[in-house]
């Protein structure tokens, strides 16, 4: 029985790792850009612009 | 929005199984990305862990579900928040030509989950507002059997 295991062990093993291989990758990526949203952009500062006190409140959604 | 290049550099184990083969795979990639005439760069560590079937001789196709975990994103114009989820989840598809020791691998990738960043300034001016990004985008891949 302790045979039967020990074989089996080693066998597996040994039929596991001549299957395996290993390497190194590398490569590009094109249109990497994928999809950028902007949800929501609001622009709140005040200005000081030709005398007049200025906000800018926007909302934009674009991709 | 325009689309630029970027690249991946990584180390993969592949366990043939008859028919079929699994290769995890681990891999950096950077990414950049165009928005408002703004760069936008990405860098994420990738975990994807492909499932083949090997089909004609030295061909054979591949869905990967990948994760990965996003280490930083800038820009030099926008001022961005830290990416508030750092691990996402993709899925890739593609199509492998395997000659000897080298490995050639096309695949379209497209993400499962969007990446989130708060927007705080745009050129210097105070802004509000969230990017959202989420991978689309094809990759050609070079693998080289070390053993």
């Amino acid at each position: 029985m302790r045979f039967h295991s020990i074989f089996f062990l080693f066998f597996t093993t040994k039929f596991s790792f001549s299957q395996l291989e290993f390497g190194i990758k590398g490569g590009l990526n094109f249109d990497a850009a994928g999809y950028i949203i902007v949800v929501a952009r609001s622009v709140s500062k005040t200005r000081l612009f030709e005398g007049q006190n200025w906000l800018s409140f926007g909302r934009l959604c674009q991709s | 929005m325009k689309g630029k290049t970027g690249y991946h550099l990584g180390v993969y184990a592949k366990v043939n199984i008859l028919a079929f083969y699994l290769r995890p795979e681990l891999q950096f990639t950077r990414v950049s990305s165009q928005f408002e005439h703004q760069s936008i760069e990405t860098s994420r560590i990738e975990l994807p862990v492909s499932f083949g079937i090997n089909m004609l001789g030295p061909v054979s196709l591949f869905f990967i579900p990948t994760t990965f975990f996003n280490l930083s994103q800038g820009s030099n114009e926008l001022k961005l928040e830290e990416i508030q989820n750092k691990t996402s989840m993709s899925l890739h598809i593609g199509t492998r030509l395997k000659l000897d020791t080298i490995g050639v691998d096309l695949r379209y990738e497209k993400g499962l989950t969007a990446m989130q960043s708060n927007l705080l300034s745009q050129a210097g001016v105070p802004v509000g507002g969230q990017i959202n990004t989420q991978p689309n985008q094809f990759t050609v891949g070079v693998s080289f059997k070390l053993n």
